[in-house]
């Protein structure tokens, strides 16, 4: 698949995401201003699994430049998305508190996971692979995995909450 | 691959578990369903959390070891020394319950023959005693300690004189051999599938003196890194091949580095024109490893060799810290006027630098099929010699592929 249709069919699906956080049109805005950073930055990129999870990532910092503006409307210092860039992988303090939240809510679920599903993430967070996870646990087939993998991440959505992050 | 199907790929999103198959899958079916897309979307900021080795680990230390199967952890339970040390010391309690016991119901009747033979009473005191053992061990914690004994002095004097041998050793042992030259490092390395010391072979006086080190330096005080070549197979997955091994053109390369403690760790790569980039820098957490580049490294052509400078430093590397990341080039373009080639240059020079420092002080040990190491385990240990709380390991990775 080329670029461009790569980037006009994300673009439809970044809408799509935005939408059900934010309005129409603040969707809409997210989506053009993830592609414009796709294309001013990222012009080299061009294979789907480099793209999409660029996307991902800009889209979720744009969306969460517009709710915090939104937060902030009526106050003198309201802060531009457009002056918003792509993190810089410093700790900025929501950011830092936000994660370590939702770190300490990671623990305490996957401590009331079962063992089977402990052991799944455990692997998963060593690294391994599916197929290695396969072969680790013994299962007949990589089908297997898949739905254990499946039911734990749902139990664990579930016990956070329904959501990974909180409500921003 | 149904939406429906590839939605139980999300799981492996945030942990980057899923190989590249399967990531092409779930993304193309996240392009064509948009509910898809919304749950790979809500993965995002899970996957940004687990991106950090520090929250990664905090979860693994959450989640514990392994369970293993009831054989192994009864196996492992009798084999622990507590277990032998538990079980020795109910069996000594045992025993002194039964001596006491006994000799307290023998007591009143040895006292009565006291009465009637005058050499029986000198058997009460003595019985009297073996309580004062029995109740004066209970009360054991309570008494101070118990002064050196002639064997405890002997120990001491033991460890004492083998601290004094291993210090002159250390002074008498000559200083470690010269590396070899570059072009015989070459041949070694066209050396198919073969394990061979990596840029500064162990010679026997350098193994002396990783020995003596190794007793009189304290292990905190060393610095370690391990680093395995991963090779992309034909299914999408990364294999650890020797890292010595000649590879062939086309392949698609990782290096994997595990560091044995907090620190920083940067990697350079460069190529025949001695061009060097930067493929990592950053903080990285013990016992974690990190694959890097985060793009594989194609090996073009026929035949050529390029090669990874590693540095692991437990502080930043002031000259590394100073030259600019791609990444960070990125965002100052248009802002900072940078030159391109004096951030080429001043690589360059620090390349240069570093290669000289990677021929010295460093013990590496490849593992691997013919060599010592876990089954199976392929890879390559890097330790700095010289210790100290500053010390750093910079080690050159040649990949040479015909």
């Amino acid at each position: 698949m080329e670029r461009e249709e790569i980037l006009a069919r994300l673009r439809e699906r970044i809408v799509g995401y935005a939408a059900y956080r934010l309005s129409r049109d603040a969707a809409e805005d997210v989506a053009q201003e993830v592609m414009m950073v796709l294309h001013e930055k990222y012009g080299s990129v061009s294979l789907l699994e480099d793209l999409l999870p660029l996307s991902l990532q800009i889209a979720r910092f744009k969306i969460a430049g517009m709710v915090r503006k939104s937060m902030r409307r009526g106050e003198p210092a309201q802060v531009s998305t457009d002056e918003l860039d792509l993190p810089d992988g410093r700790a900025n303090p929501s950011d830092y508190v936000e994660r370590k939240e939702m770190l300490e809510k990671l623990v305490a679920a996957m401590s009331r996971l079962g063992d089977r599903c402990r052991e799944l993430f455990r692997l998963k967070l060593q690294g391994r692979s599916f197929p290695e996870i396969q072969k680790i646990l013994g299962a007949g087939s990589i089908n297997t995995i898949y739905t254990w993998d499946l039911r734990c991440r749902k139990r664990l959505l579930e016990l956070m909450g329904g959501r990974w992050e909180g409500s921003r | 691959m149904k939406p429906e199907d590839a939605a139980r790929l999300l799981g492996g999103y945030a942990t980057g578990t899923l190989t590249d198959a399967e990531r092409q899958a779930l993304f193309q079916a996240a392009l064509d369903s948009q509910e898809l897309f919304n749950a790979l979307g809500d993965e995002q900021a899970l996957k940004e959390l687990l991106e950090d080795p520090a929250a990664r680990r905090r979860l693994l230390e959450a989640l514990g070891e392994a369970r293993r199967p009831l054989f192994e952890r009864a196996a492992a339970w009798f084999t622990r020394p507590s277990t032998w040390a538990l079980a020795g010391g109910a069996t000594a309690a045992v025993l002194l319950a039964v001596i006491a016991v006994r000799s307290l119901v023998e007591m009143p009747r040895k006292q009565a023959i006291a009465l009637k033979t005058a050499e029986t009473a000198v058997s009460v005191p003595q019985a009297v005693e073996k309580r004062d053992v029995v109740v004066g061990a209970k009360d054991e914690r309570r008494l101070p300690p118990a002064p050196a004994t002639p064997a405890r002095k002997d120990v001491q004097r033991i460890r004492q004189k083998e601290t004094e041998v291993r210090a002159a050793a250390e002074f008498a042992s000559p200083p470690p051999a010269p590396p070899p030259p570059a072009e015989e490092r070459a041949n070694l390395a066209a050396r198919q599938e073969q394990v061979v010391p990596m840029a500064a072979p162990a010679q026997p006086a350098e193994l002396k003196s990783a020995v003596v080190a190794d007793v009189v330096t304290p292990a905190a005080e060393r610095r370690g890194i391990r680093y395995s070549v991963l090779r992309q197979e034909p299914d999408g997955r990364y294999a650890a091949v020797n890292p010595r091994a000649v590879l062939q053109g086309g392949d698609r390369i990782r290096v994997a580095f595990e560091p044995d403690e907090d620190g920083h760790l940067y990697v350079l790569l460069g190529d025949s024109a001695d061009h060097w980039r930067f493929v990592f820098r950053g903080r990285v957490e013990q016992r974690m490893q990190y694959s890097v580049p985060a793009e594989p490294i194609v090996l073009e052509g026929p035949a050529g060799e390029r090669r990874l400078l590693a540095v692991f430093s437990p502080s930043p590397a002031p000259e590394l810290e100073g030259a600019p990341s791609t990444a960070a080039a990125v965002r100052l373009r248009g802002l900072v006027a940078r030159s391109k080639r004096a951030e080429t240059t001043e690589l360059k020079r620090a390349a240069a630098e570093l290669r000289r420092e990677s021929e010295s002080d460093l013990l590496i040990e490849a593992v691997g099929e013919t060599a010592p190491g876990k089954p199976g385990e392929k890879g390559a240990y890097v330790v700095a010699l010289r210790p100290g709380p500053g010390s750093r390991v910079v080690v050159e990775i040649p990949l040479v592929w015909r």
